[in-house]
């Protein structure tokens, strides 16, 4: 018995040490590639939300929740990560909706026009905060490179464990801790970095989007009418990647085909008051925090106007939580001015 | 008793699996080479033949040279690939027919048996190249039990320390010095980087090829006996890749006539061994063979009466001559060898020392796991004790803290194919 004992501690012993480890040499994601801490903000978010953006950086660089409050009193989430694929935003909504139902769920369409992974980094950013589910599971089978395997996503260190000879000042003092980078998942970013040039589209070999994630749209859209959701698809106003008119007639037919609301913010730019020489941090891609704030104000004007959402302002306890979320966004506006 | 008539079966259906993943294509030459040596050993037990032994030798051997020469042969329209394992499982049937021939044991019938001699995966892949008598033995003395399962574990995770702690670090460095082309201090690092990472990589593969085996109770022959603790060319051969060197030995060396013939013959007998082990490599290392061989041939080149001064001349003559192994092609081996000593770059090298893919912790790592290499190889029989006589819950301490190690300092993952071993490649 006192054998077995000991045996089982120092299996508990060694799992200890492994868990601890593998926290150490994970990254951090808290003062660098801070991308990568969204998707678990989101979990720490104490209130529900009439709006869920899901998509790329489109949505978390352009879309301030912020915004949307003060101006008509709307709470909505951005649960956009780089470069989030399509059936990563499928799994993504998946898993939102275990936690709440919103009103009207926000797709934008810009990673429609990807359909294989892109990159190991970008599914890092995506993947490695976000909590455990099958949801978490399917989005990793799909997006796996053929140089990935799913032991890294199960056990880290595996992946990580090179990172023991480069850790930093952020590996240790976010070891049991963290802290909040975006709000209600907007990233603010206030450089500015005018567009100087427009894009020269490449001629497109292929018009049409795959079948794949037309298929990932359908079940989106499914999902929103089955949990009484009003599904909207937006493009986010930007001069990079171009947005070819062929994707453009895809969208358009795909919305005008099931009834779905779609805003593309490119054309209406000048009516937003957008102005790329002052309102993007990297030459026409994203916007900045004066671009992301007047789409942001446009947005929250029509979705009042279009879908008579809730003016959260006038509830007491929601609006105790936004004061303080919006003096913690001035705050932080103010810090990265300062630095 | 069961597990020593199932052992072998689950064996050869794994190795049969491991060998398929390769690709089906692989299984036309070995197959060839099974049942040509099959046949031929049974007619050999009772027909002394030597056309027939010679004829067979050829079939298998002219295979091996074919693909040494072109690594792809085209017939018509087919083109064929070297298949996994050749270099191996050639030298292991044309002993098997040999010795056979020669009456050292009788010829397999078990067609079971024999085909697990040849297929057997672990050793297809990095050796040792094996006996069929040996093999045998090893494999009516099978015998799954916890004492071997937490010796082959000990071994499997020795391996992959030398492997991915040692071997993975140094590949890192290796390429990035061969990069500079000016040679000189750069090359000279590179060969004595390259005779620690050869030893930690080989012999860590033939570690884990032995533990796997160890875990079933197969007990197969060492590769390797501290060859790096020698003090002169000849021991240090009598101890590196030692299955190979036995196999020269006895095939070659010994078929030539051995030292039954005179000094002269002796001394050619034996650089004629070295250039076939050179070939066995791959037509670049012909010159490294040819090296070595005059080496041995005259030992008392640059032996002194101090037996320390002798292991750092061996130790600097085997490193320098691995340049044809850092360096692909013999002109270039030879123009880095060359500049070793004409060329003073010293100072441009520490100047980049950090720029061979290695920061100071990573350099720290290495120095230090290469000093747990060799002090573990100096006192191996110590160590092995003291593993050895744990209870259970100091194996478990080990083995957990030796697989901690390997996870966390290990070189593996994305960029780095854990599997491909630098010995598996000839």
């Amino acid at each position: 018995m006192k054998r077995v004992v000991k045996i089982v501690l120092i299996i508990v012993g060694f799992i200890g040490l492994f868990w601890f480890t593998q926290r150490l040499v994970s990254p951090k994601y808290m003062m660098n590639l801070v991308e990568g801490s969204m998707i678990a903000e989101y979990y720490e978010d104490p209130t529900n939300h009439d709006v869920i953006f899901i998509g790329d950086c489109e949505v978390y660089a352009n879309i301030s929740p912020m915004v949307l409050y003060e101006t008509e009193g709307i709470t909505a989430y951005v649960r956009g990560t780089s470069q989030q694929l399509i059936w990563q935003s499928l799994g993504i909504l998946k898993e939102t909706l275990k936690y709440e139902t919103p009103k009207i769920v926000v797709y934008n369409v810009n990673a429609m026009r990807y359909a294989k992974p892109v990159s190991e980094a970008y599914n890092r950013l995506t993947l490695d905060k976000m909590k455990w589910s099958k949801e978490k599971w399917d989005i990793i089978n799909a997006s796996m490179l053929p140089e990935e395997n799913i032991f890294s996503y199960l056990f880290p260190l595996l992946r990580y464990h090179s990172r023991i000879t480069e850790l930093t000042n952020e590996d240790f003092t976010y070891l049991f801790q963290s802290k909040t980078n975006t709000h209600n998942g907007f990233l603010i970013n206030q450089k500015i970095k005018p567009a100087t040039s427009f894009p020269t589209p490449r001629p497109l070999a292929e018009t049409d989007f795959a079948q794949s994630n037309y298929a990932y749209l359908d079940e989106i859209r499914k999902l929103c009418a089955e949990h009484n959701i009003k599904l909207v698809l937006m493009k986010a106003p930007s001069l990079y990647p171009y947005w070819y008119p062929e994707y453009e007639d895809n969208i358009k037919s795909y919305a005008e085909k099931y009834d779905l609301d779609y805003y593309n913010f490119i054309p209406l730019s000048r009516t937003i008051g957008l102005d790329y020489n002052t309102d993007t941090y990297d030459g026409g891609t994203h916007l900045n925090l004066n671009g992301a704030t007047k789409l942001s104000t446009y947005v929250a004007h029509l979705f009042k106007e279009k879908y008579n959402l809730k003016d959260y302002r006038e509830n007491a306890k929601i609006k105790k939580i936004y004061d303080e979320k919006l003096r913690k966004y001035d705050e932080a506006i103010k810090n990265e001015k300062n630095n | 008793m069961a597990t020593r008539r199932l052992a072998p079966i689950f064996l050869l259906i794994v190795s049969l699996l491991v060998y398929a993943s390769f690709g089906l294509a692989n299984f036309g030459f070995i197959l060839f080479s099974l049942f040509t040596s099959y046949l031929t050993a049974l007619y050999l037990t009772n027909h002394q033949n030597k056309i027939i032994l010679t004829l067979a030798i050829i079939l298998n051997a002219s295979i091996f040279f074919l693909f040494k020469i072109t690594p792809n042969v085209t017939i018509k329209t087919m083109t064929f690939i070297a298949p996994v394992g050749l270099a191996y499982y050639t030298l292991q049937v044309i002993s098997y027919l040999i010795d056979v021939y020669r009456g050292k044991y009788q010829a397999e019938r078990n067609l079971l048996r024999y085909g697990l001699y040849i297929f057997y995966f672990p050793i297809l892949l990095i050796g040792p190249i094996n006996r069929y008598d040996n093999f045998n033995k090893a494999l009516d003395q099978i015998k799954i039990t916890l004492d071997n399962i937490y010796a082959g574990l000990l071994r499997i995770l020795w391996g992959l320390f030398k492997k991915l702690v040692i071997a993975g670090r140094l590949t890192i460095l290796v390429n990035s010095l061969t990069s500079y082309t000016s040679g000189g201090a750069f090359a000279l690092l590179a060969c004595f980087s390259y005779a620690i990472l050869l030893y930690a990589d080989f012999s860590g593969g033939i570690d884990i090829v032995l533990g796997f085996s160890r875990l079933f109770g197969l007990i197969l022959p060492e590769n390797f006996d501290h060859p790096y603790f020698k003090k002169n060319i000849k021991s240090f051969w009598n101890a590196w890749h030692m299955s190979l060197s036995n196999w020269l030995k006895d095939y070659i060396y010994i078929s030539l006539g051995g030292n039954r013939k005179g000094k002269i013959r002796t001394k050619i007998n034996i650089i004629i061994t070295f250039l076939v082990s050179g070939l066995w490599h791959g037509l670049n290392y012909l010159v490294w063979g040819l090296c070595h061989g005059l080496l041995v041939a005259f030992p008392n080149f640059l032996r002194t009466k101090w037996p320390r001064v002798n292991h750092f001349i061996t130790i600097v003559l085997v490193s320098l001559l691995w340049v044809f192994f850092v360096y692909n092609d013999t002109f270039t081996a030879l123009k880095m060898l060359a500049s070793i000593f004409t060329t003073f770059n010293y100072q441009l090298l520490l100047a980049n020392i950090f720029n061979f893919g290695l920061n100071g912790i990573n350099y720290l790592i290495l120095i230090w796991a290469i000093m747990t290499l060799f002090l573990g190889e100096a006192y191996e029989k110590p160590i092995q004790k003291f593993c050895h006589q744990r209870k259970i819950e100091g194996r478990l301490i080990i083995l957990g803290m030796a697989l901690f190690i390997i996870l966390l300092f290990g070189i593996y993952g994305i960029g780095f194919e854990v599997s491909d071993f630098i010995y598996s490649k000839f």
